[in-house]
């Protein structure tokens, strides 16, 4: 099915849903596990929880989907940046009026709604800097007794992949595909998918 | 000691974990789960969003008209079409306030008291204590 973006760039609710429909069964198994592992160190959110949030405001238009994008990449962004906006949420309370988003819109919770937000433009925001150091540390906890694949998520963490992440921490094609793995796996929260 | 925030550090972290799972094959990916079953979770998931952001849209557009309605407990609401016409008559003479070069007589009722509404807003927002 063809869309059609609206002049501005931005599909239409119900084009987000058709492109959502459309996007193949192994695209959305990395969204899903993108989202397990993105959530690992929230408080009492799980990856399903943060897919839920993304897509109901992508269908609600709160949420850009940008007509050049692929919806792997949009989904990927936003579930991101949702990500660090539950975790603000959680930090201070029911209500984040500080969250950011791409356009303007609600933060939604189910049954209360903040006030129109204008998004922060904050490039050093002390709290955002201290729930990622936050999330890191969690990160490096749950990998304590597999150096290799501390490691792996360091080298991502300095902005190495594949080869050149191998090679700088030491590691050949087949220990780093390993550690590779067991990082996902310790990390990712086992979810219960129905 | 590089100048590197805790978020830009989480963040490439983040998409070096999204490129590894795009490195992936799709078999790979897929593991022992089957697209049947991986399909049938989203068109449930995709639903469940549905029904969430029909409720959120609901949210939004109540939200957007509780802005623009006037409070239905304001005592200027009760007037007449030609109360609000003589009103809007008197302002367009008051030099605080702008009126469109358009002639009463081409406005509609319901253009004549949305106009008096929104004037005696104004009104209300510049002088809180002014009587109507």
């Amino acid at each position: 099915m063809a869309v059609r973006p609206d002049q501005t760039g931005r599909l239409a609710p119900h084009e987000v849903r058709a492109m959502l429909e459309q996007m193949s069964a192994a695209d959305w198994r990395r969204v899903e596990r993108f989202a397990d592992f993105r959530a690992a160190g929230l408080v009492g959110v799980h990856g399903e929880d943060l897919l839920h949030h993304v897509i109901t405001k992508l269908l609600a238009g709160l949420r850009t989907f940008p007509s050049t994008t692929s919806t792997l990449v949009v989904l990927k962004n936003a579930i991101k940046s949702e990500a660090s906006n539950v975790r603000r949420t959680v930090n201070r309370g029911p209500i984040d009026v500080h969250a950011e988003v791409d356009t303007l819109g609600l933060d939604f919770d189910p049954g209360e709604h903040a006030g129109v937000v204008v998004e922060a433009v904050n490039p050093v925001d002390p709290l955002r800097e201290l729930l990622a150091r936050e999330q890191l540390d969690q990160l490096q906890q749950r990998l304590e007794g597999d150096d290799e694949a501390q490691l792996v998520a360091m080298a991502w963490g300095e902005g190495l992949r594949g080869r050149p992440a191998a090679e700088a921490i030491g590691l050949d094609t087949k220990a780093y595909d390993a550690a590779r793995k067991r990082l996902e796996r310790k990390i990712a929260q086992e979810v219960s998918r129905q | 000691m590089t100048n590197t925030h805790y978020r830009d550090q989480l963040d490439r972290l983040l998409e070096g974990f999204f490129e590894d799972l795009r490195q992936l094959s799709d078999a790979e990916i897929l593991d022992k789960e089957s697209a049947a079953t991986v399909n049938a979770r989203v068109a449930k998931r995709l639903d469940r969003a549905s029904a969430a952001a029909g409720s959120m849209r609901l949210a939004a557009a109540r939200q957007r008209m509780s802005r623009v309605t006037i409070g239905t407990k304001s005592p200027w609401l009760a007037v007449s079409e030609q109360q609000a016409r003589e009103y809007i008559l008197r302002v367009s003479r008051d030099s605080r306030y702008t009126l469109a070069a358009r002639s009463l007589s081409e406005m509609s009722a319901s253009e004549i008291l949305l106009l008096y509404r929104q004037l005696k807003q104004l009104e209300t927002d510049q002088t809180p204590n002014t009587e109507s």
